[in-house]
């Protein structure tokens, strides 16, 4: 049966009109985006490329802050920093939530308690984190006057070289662990249960099914968590603004806090604005990672 | 009977380790409240202190007084809200927008709003204060507000969760005669209550908690926010270390109040910001 003109045209009009209304709904969030996403990305890609401080305005100069990157023995330090801070907190970070998730996701007295206590880190503000591990780690602080006594040693946890970038890692894990348990407990509740049973009637011992099952199954899980923690960890800020303000002498200055020195105390925006293009292609890199890798790892259970 | 015994002991040294460890976790926190409560001289006392004696609630009276602290916590409560009021509306709308319209570019938009997603805050921060320097909101309520209120994480998740809602709901009204805002309004939003209260929770959290931003684009005190105003107190007053305690104390309670009651929720947000990567 054909339709007529006018009623075909109708129908159309009906589903234009209709679906313009999508693109209303999303309008003012692209409009959003454009000015204070899409607009200042290319703009700091821009910056880059000049030198500009902010009173002036900004002077094109190609590379130079690029080239200038490369011979900054600050810049150098806070990236190395920087890597060491993402390494060693996501491998710690990895083991103990992971850890954790496989004792939280039974069932045993007490349960829902000691997990909220592993927990509650997460919820704390990084300043309030920051303040109070300041004084814990104060030399006459809690922790010299009891963990420091019994093993006889009393470090200077933020004000020694050597020590404080670990003081602020250690942070970085206490508060991370509880968060990272939570998404890992997710991961081993979507395990089905016939895989184990299946496991145990093949006589494999509890430790077997976790290397065998557990492991391979929780891959997907295990990849995005260590790559979301690298990525959270390269973007670090809050601790070492508030605890150390990078010090002593740049020991615990990462890339995140280098860009805000460089743009906000040396107004050196064009310059500050490369080591962020830096720290802009570091986390490229690691989300493409992750998103091949979870493309590719998806597990069926079929 | 020897294998019962062995299994009845590493169930008591499992239960020990995960008890040393799980109050190891609460120390930190135990021991800030416990020391916002203490005289100056007992915060570094051997053996250290957990039940404050003497309990001297005037360091926090006194903590106010050396700052605005109630100015900052409102300050930080204002701009929470208000950035979680927007980010709720705004995502749930565009959330609905990309999941249930069909208009031309629809997925090469999607893909835009996801791609800010990937990029760090650090990369923005200098052109975006130019921006807001150029808006003349430097100093003000709208530039702590508008550059956050809107969240690329929340359009994602609110089209995930929209995508499972049946479009016979959205029809049936229609037939009803109900326009596109009012199948909004009145039948999608009421449905989006789940993901919408741990995205709200989620979000207040993320303002409640960030430094980087208020630092940039605030410099009067009485417009700081407590994670900024924390900041400097501890700039001033970094050895008075019972008066910083109360002041961080004062910051988590509503927090840690907020988890007490919602703890289910806080549990689902974190799941759902663990989705953000």
């Amino acid at each position: 049966m054909a339709t007529s003109p006018t009623e075909h045209r109708s129908r159309w009009n009906f589903y234009t009109r209709r679906q313009i209304w999508g693109f209303i709904f999303v309008l003012p969030v692209m409009i959003f985006f454009t000015i204070f996403a899409f607009y200042p990305m290319l703009s700091a890609f821009y910056y880059s490329l000049t030198d500009y401080n902010l009173l002036k305005p900004p002077v094109f100069n190609g590379l130079a802050s690029y080239e200038r990157l490369l011979t900054d023995s600050r810049f150098l330090i806070a990236l190395k920093n920087t890597f060491v801070y993402a390494i060693g907190s996501a491998i710690p970070i990895f083991v103990i939530s992971l850890g954790l998730a496989l004792v939280f996701s039974r069932e045993f007295r007490g349960r829902n308690l000691l997990r909220t206590l592993y927990f509650a880190p997460v919820i704390l503000a990084g300043v309030v984190v920051a303040m109070v591990w300041r004084v814990i780690y104060h030399p006459y602080g809690p922790l010299n006057s009891t963990i420091g006594q019994l093993l006889n040693i009393a470090p200077n946890w933020l004000t020694d070289r050597a020590v404080a970038p670990w003081s602020i890692i250690g942070i970085n894990v206490w508060q991370s662990v509880g968060f990272y348990m939570i998404i890992f407990i997710a991961g081993l509740q979507a395990i089905p249960q016939d895989f184990y049973d299946a496991a145990k009637v093949d006589g494999a011992s509890s430790w077997q099914s976790f290397w065998h099952v557990t492991l391979p199954l929780l891959k997907p899980t295990s990849l995005f968590v260590m790559v979301i923690t690298l990525i959270n960890c390269f973007q670090a800020f809050t601790y070492q603004y508030v605890m150390t303000k990078g010090g002593p002498s740049d020991a615990t200055n990462v890339i995140g806090l280098y860009v805000y020195q460089n743009a906000f105390q040396y107004l050196r925006m064009g310059y500050a604005a490369a080591i962020s293009v830096v720290l802009f292609i570091i986390i490229i890199i690691l989300t493409l990672v992750q998103l091949r890798v979870t493309r590719s790892e998806e597990v069926s259970y079929v | 009977m020897s294998e019962r015994i062995s299994k009845l002991s590493l169930r008591t040294l499992g239960y020990t380790v995960l008890i040393i460890g799980g109050l190891l976790m609460a120390f930190p926190l135990v021991w800030m409240i416990s020391s916002s409560l203490k005289l100056p001289d007992k915060i570094f006392s051997i053996p250290v202190q957990i039940i404050p004696n003497p309990v001297r609630f005037q360091n926090y009276l006194e903590a106010a007084e050396l700052a605005p602290l109630g100015r900052y916590f409102f300050n930080s409560v204002f701009v929470g809200l208000a950035i979680t009021a927007s980010t709720l509306f705004f995502s749930t709308m565009a959330g609905y927008g990309f999941a249930k319209y069909k208009f031309w570019g629809r997925n090469v938009l999607f893909i835009m709003v996801l791609s800010t997603l990937m990029i760090p805050f650090q990369v923005i921060m200098i052109p975006l204060f130019v921006i807001v320097r150029n808006f003349g909101w430097l100093n003000s309520y709208q530039g702590l507000i508008i550059p956050a209120c809107i969240s690329a994480f929340g359009v994602f998740l609110m089209r995930q969760y929209i995508l499972t809602i049946p479009d016979e709901l959205m029809d049936a009204a229609r037939i009803d005669g109900a326009s596109e805002p009012g199948i909004f309004w009145h039948v999608i939003l009421p449905l989006c209550k789940a993901p919408m209260t741990a995205l709200g929770i989620f979000t207040f959290l993320d303002s409640w908690n960030n430094l980087l931003w208020p630092l940039i684009v605030i410099t009067k005190v009485e417009l700081r926010p407590l994670a900024l105003g924390l900041t400097e107190y501890q700039t001033v007053h970094g050895t008075q270390y019972h008066y910083l305690m109360a002041a961080a104390t004062m910051a988590t309670i509503p927090i840690l109040i907020m988890f007490i009651f919602l703890q289910r929720q806080f549990i689902r947000g974190v799941l759902l910001s663990g989705m953000k990567g």
